[in-house]
């Protein structure tokens, strides 16, 4: 009898946290049907699904690079710069749109690959390397913008960011959901992906259990590149418009995205999943503070009050929890 | 209320996840009396020191000292009460200087708010001149050898009011000069009334320090005599609850061939010389040597973890490049258990299942995609083979015992299907009951026709379990010996330096 | 005498750099290397010195403070405030002092009593800290004219920079503390040994938290001077300072996570920073290119740094 109970709260023990965070979400929700009571319309859960879309490519690659290594500071830049090399070659070149998807997923993965570079094989801790990294790369983006904005792309491509399939399911919610599906299977199931988990819980004991731990720390970063690029164009292909600083509003909450849906800042633990959730959390949130014309300067602070929180909860169930283990 | 005792624990009970360290122990202690701990891996003595010295709150029983009832349980607690402990683990801090170390809790302070640096390294020097010690006191901690490290922390116990002193494997790095110096400084605390608790493995300690002995098995409080009423050997009968020579149940064998051979390996980062060996099928290889002879040095080496400059190794007799990987010495089929199994072995947050298959994964699932049903299968198949006691595969690793953590390293490299395994101190920290186990499983092991080699400091598990020995010294090998001319006085006469004749007179 | 020693042991390279680009700087334009520019650098960095101590501190503990920038802010907007509501100038810059304190205090109730992870933590309160400063003050800077109290951070006379002077008054006094008071020395304890230096009696708990609300109230300190420099308490100014002080901190030579470092090697990264910074306009880099070579010239910087700490390690 108290094996069985011991299993469950085993099996719950990953679990738990997770449903903490649904409690929150939920919370939410209803606050703001409350506020609104259009909120669980259709049309307003799509808006939002749809808005949290670029937040949750941004975290699927946030997400791997953190279970693997350390954040990626440098993924609003890398966004923003292969936004706006795709926007250049396809207006000012005339490019065709899927050699610019191309082309920005290119140099997304490519700048990727120098942050996984100078981490795992020079040693920088992640997040210096890459806070480095995003000054220099917003940086090229406005000398090479020069401060202008970029608008009005082709159709086609714009039916990425805006069309709808089947009549109900807009496009960038398809894409996020391809790439939250490609991002989960990829680390569930892909040996890489269990690497990954490795390496960030323990990169002495992967190394010394064969795993080429730079390898997998250089393809985590590379990752996130790319999903920085695809969040670029995603953007771009929805907005419409490039400015040099489209990705600078998302650091913030991309990190407390992650954080929020439990990928622990110490590596090898941690989800897709759960960033999700995280996203939805403060897109919802964002929905709310905008329907209660909530002035821009509570903005930030209720999002970090939110991310406290949740943390916050979780380590309070988790304590609970490693309590109740105890008694054997 | 008079009290005969200094300190009384009654019915102390202690538990972690997944394991009860200490079950209804007891434990008493008069003042000024040595009073000796003993016990194997894992009985209890530690954890029942950490409880006495406020590290630990105990889930049951009571603790009296003076008389008094102990309520609060913390480190500043425990010195408020006059405990003082001296752990095995040093708590140093490395990058602050010995005297600040010496220190640490109570820095003599100048007009009551900075540190008076002046008078904090002339109290440091007369403790440490007082202890027959030749520290800096400006030296770093990080940076001094182990053995003056120890002595730091004795220092730092004594410069607190003690009326009880734990001690835990102090001579574990000591000299022999060094420890008659501490037993010198164990008898001038005792003529003052303080109680002494002193934890070893070294039994021939006992009769030259020890008043009382209590020996403790599996978390159980076993039996108190006073030391000049009890032998050796009863000692260790009470300790390991049966027959030395039950435990390691060699069944030795005829060797097989050569499947690894080392010739004149040198290493200049670990300042490895001229090493020579080599190891068969159906043998287990013992390493000994004193700490810091360079064992875990050659395992890594030969495990391609830290470089070696010259020299070659043949595996199966063909010989490989010093350039390999980790992943590639596995692949031909190497492997190697560590010494440090929570940081270099395991991943504490991963699960069970997850740490078995991480070294196998390409061999599991060579395209990549992972086979659920097959790992599980793979994993619950060494789970039941070594007997990994967990409710569930996805438990995690750090909330298993010592020894079964050791067996799910064990199983992660059993998984790769190596025909070599080295195992760095592998029943370090392990409970007796899982010992046999594990000197079981390395039986079936080498009858399978693999060969082990085994690095351990426990003399009695080299010579029951090795078919021959390499004894290390100071970065070489310096002997071979057969199994039948290995005893504990013959393989620390080659591992200390100076201990044999020859060496004496080359000078 | 041997300490100075050891510290120039461990920062030649970044002091190289500094000099190098001194040099280099001063080549291309006769006015870099004047006693007037000199003085305009002082001032520029001397707010930077005080928060990247700071982040010295925390880091030198084994943790990270991302909110140093907003508490930078925050405490500067609290000044500049209670400075035009008639309070006088000690009192004002003890509140503002006081403000940081509160804020690191709260981030080492959060971190060290709730054990939360530092960087997430710092993460939260830096948009909590930033959002006060911008309700308090409508998201206007707040203009600041009490003649006394900007003399505190202007450059008298065009020559002596008032605002490094007093900055360096109070980096000379984190100093201190780091080496002599058991703040400063528990930070190695924290860092490098948290557990041993928990049995061996410390409050760890206690200190730990102390070390957050120092490096607050440095910076409290730090948005004094800066707002007189400023003469205005800009809720925009601040952002990002953690990330530069946290450079700081590792181009002087600290560590991260092992409780190995020394803030007086910051000054040499600070220096190394305004540096660059400066002298970009010197070259006359369009505007547009700086933030560019600022981020590749950092990089460069760390990693040299890093490369060396990870060499003298394997030793």
């Amino acid at each position: 009898m108290s094996g069985e109970r011991k299993s469950f709260l085993g099996l719950s023990a990953s679990a738990l946290p997770a449903l903490s965070r649904l409690v929150v979400f939920i919370a939410i929700v209803i606050l703001g049907y409350f506020i609104d009571s259009s909120f669980l319309s259709g049309r307003n859960i799509s808006n939002n699904i749809t808005n949290a879309s670029i937040l949750i490519v941004l975290g699927i690659g946030q997400t791997i690079a953190i279970i693997t290594n350390g954040p990626d500071l440098s993924s609003g830049s890398i966004m923003t710069i292969c936004a706006v090399v795709a926007a250049i070659l396809m207006k000012n070149y005339n490019v065709n749109f899927i050699v610019a998807i191309l082309s920005a997923l290119f140099l997304g993965g490519a700048l990727g690959a120098l942050n996984g570079y100078m981490i795992a094989y020079v040693g920088i801790p992640s997040f210096i390397s890459t806070y480095g990294l995003q000054w220099a790369v917003f940086g090229f983006a406005y000398v090479i913008l020069r401060g202008y904005v970029l608008y009005d792309f082709g159709d086609t491509f714009r039916f990425i960011g805006n069309g709808v399939l089947f009549n109900f399911l807009q496009m960038p919610i398809v894409i996020m959901l391809i790439l939250v599906v490609f991002g989960t299977l990829l680390l569930r199931k892909t040996n890489f992906g269990r690497k990954c988990y490795a390496v960030g819980s323990n990169r002495t004991c992967a190394t010394m259990s064969g795993i080429n731990s730079k390898t997998v720390i250089l393809r985590a970063f590379i990752l996130s590149g790319l999903m920085s690029a695809m969040a670029g164009i995603l953007f771009i292909a929805r907005m419409n418009a490039v400015q040099a600083d489209i990705g600078a509003a998302y650091l913030l909450p991309v990190l407390a995205t992650v954080y929020m849906g439990g990928t622990s800042a110490s590596g090898g633990e941690g989800g897709i999943l759960g960033t999700v959730v995280g996203a939805l959390i403060i897109t919802i949130v964002t929905n709310c503070m905008n329907l209660l014309a909530v002035p821009s300067e509570w903005r930030d602070a209720i999002i970090g009050v939110l991310i406290i929180v949740t943390v916050l909860l979780d380590s309070i169930v988790k304590k609970r929890i490693a309590r109740r283990q105890t008694a054997v | 209320m008079a009290n005969e005792y200094l300190l009384e624990m009654n019915h102390i009970t202690k538990v972690f996840p997944g394991v009860k360290a200490l079950d209804d122990m007891n434990f008493n202690l008069k003042p000024g009396e040595v009073h000796v701990l003993i016990g194997e891996n894992g009985a209890g003595k530690s954890t029942l020191m950490k409880v006495l010295a406020g590290a630990h709150a105990p889930e049951g029983g009571e603790l009296f000292i003076e008389g008094k009832k102990v309520t609060r349980f913390s480190p500043m607690e425990a010195q408020k009460y006059g405990i003082g402990i001296i752990y095995q683990e040093f708590n140093l801090v490395p990058y602050l200087s010995v005297a600040e170390n010496i220190f640490i809790d109570h820095m003599p302070k100048k007009a009551g708010i900075y540190v008076d640096k002046k008078k904090m390294h002339e109290e440091a020097n007369k403790l440490l001149g007082d202890m027959k010690m030749n520290v800096d006191t400006h030296a770093l901690a990080g940076d001094i050898p182990v053995a003056q490290q120890q002595m730091v922390e004795v220092a730092k116990a004594l410069t607190h009011d003690l009326k009880i002193l734990i001690m835990d494997e102090p001579t574990a790095a000591l000299s022999d000069r060094e420890i008659e110096n501490l037993f010198g400084i164990v008898r001038s605390l005792t003529e003052k009334g303080i109680g002494v608790i002193y934890i070893s493995h070294r039994l021939q300690e006992i009769p030259i320090i020890g008043d009382r002995v209590t020996v403790l098995r599996d978390g159980k409080y076993i039996d108190t005599q006073d030391v000049k009423d009890i032998t050796t050997e009863e000692l260790v009968r009470l300790m390991v609850g049966r027959e030395i020579k039950d435990l390691f149940n060699r069944e030795r064998q005829a060797p097989g061939e050569v499947v690894l051979k080392v010739e004149n390996l040198c290493s200049e980062k670990e300042g490895l010389h001229d090493i020579n060996m080599e190891l068969r099928r159906g043998e287990i290889v013992g390493l000994a040597g004193l700490v810091g002879a360079g064992r875990t040095e050659l395992a890594r080496a030969l495990f391609h973890v830290d470089p070696y400059e010259s020299g070659k190794i043949y595996l199966f007799g063909e010989e490989i490049s010093k350039n390999l990987t980790p992943h590639q010495v596995i692949k031909r089929g190497l492997s190697l258990l560590p010494e440090d199994r929570k940081q270099q072995g395991l991943s504490l947050i991963l699960s069970i299942a997850q740490n078995i298959v991480m070294a196998s994964m390409e061999r599991i699932q060579p395209f990549g995609w992972i086979r659920s049903k097959i790992e599980k299968r793979v994993v619950d198949r060494y789970i039941k083979d070594i007997n990994i006691i967990t409710p569930s595969r996805e438990q995690l690793a750090g909330n298993l015992s010592g020894g079964n953590q050791q067996k799910v390293v064990l199983a992660k490299w059993l998984c790769t299907q190596a025909d070599i395994i080295i195992f760095d101190e592998p029943t370090r920290g392990i409970d007796v009951g899982a010992k046999g186990e594990i000197y079981a499983l390395m039986n079936e092991l080498v009858k399978e026709g693999k060969a082990i080699l085994m690095i351990s400091s426990e003399l009695p598990e080299i010579i029951g379990m090795s078919d021959r020995i390499y004894v290390m010294q100071n970065r070489r090998i310096v002997k071979e010996l057969q199994s039948s001319e290995a005893t504990q006085e013959v393989i620390i006469s080659y591992a200390m330096e100076g201990a044999r004749e020859e060496e004496r007179q080359d000078g | 005498m041997d300490r100075v020693i050891s510290v120039f042991k461990r920062i030649p390279i970044v002091l190289w750099f500094v000099l190098l680009l001194v040099i280099v700087f001063s080549f291309i334009s006769e006015h870099y290397l004047t006693m007037r520019n000199l003085v305009i650098l002082l001032q520029q960095g001397a707010a930077l010195l005080v928060v990247a101590s700071a982040a010295t501190f925390v880091i030198i503990s084994g943790g990270l403070d991302l909110s140093l920038g907003s508490i930078l802010t925050l405490s500067g907007v609290t000044v500049a405030l209670s400075l035009n509501a008639g309070v006088p100038i000690p009192i004002a810059i003890l509140i503002g002092a006081a403000t940081g304190f509160a804020c690191g205090a709260i981030n080492g109730v959060l971190i060290s009593y709730s054990g939360l992870q530092p960087f997430i933590v710092t993460l939260g309160t830096q948009g909590v800290f930033y959002g006060f400063a911008l309700v308090m003050t409508d998201k206007v800077g707040v203009p600041v004219s009490n003649e006394s109290f900007i003399f505190l951070g202007s450059l008298v006379n065009k020559i002596i920079p008032m605002a490094f002077i007093c900055c360096l008054v109070i980096y000379i006094f984190a100093i201190f503390v780091q080496d002599r008071t058991r703040l400063g020395r528990y930070l190695y304890a924290i860092g490098g040994n948290m557990e041993g230096a928990r049995l061996s009696g410390i409050n760890t708990r206690f200190w730990k938290w102390l070390v957050y609300a120092f490096a607050g109230f440095l910076a409290g300190l730090a948005a004094v001077v800066l707002v007189a420099r400023l003469e205005v308490a800009d809720p925009l100014v601040g952002m990002k300072w953690e990330f530069e002080a946290i450079a700081a901190t590792i181009l002087g030579g600290t560590s991260m996570n092992i409780g190995k470092g020394d803030v007086k090697g910051t000054i040499v990264g600070v220096a190394l920073l305004t540096v660059i910074r400066s002298g970009l306009n010197v070259i006359r880099i369009p505007s547009l290119w700086q933030p560019a070579i600022i981020g590749a010239v950092i990089i460069l910087a760390i990693v040299f740094q890093v490369g060396i700490t990870a060499k003298e390690m394997k030793k």
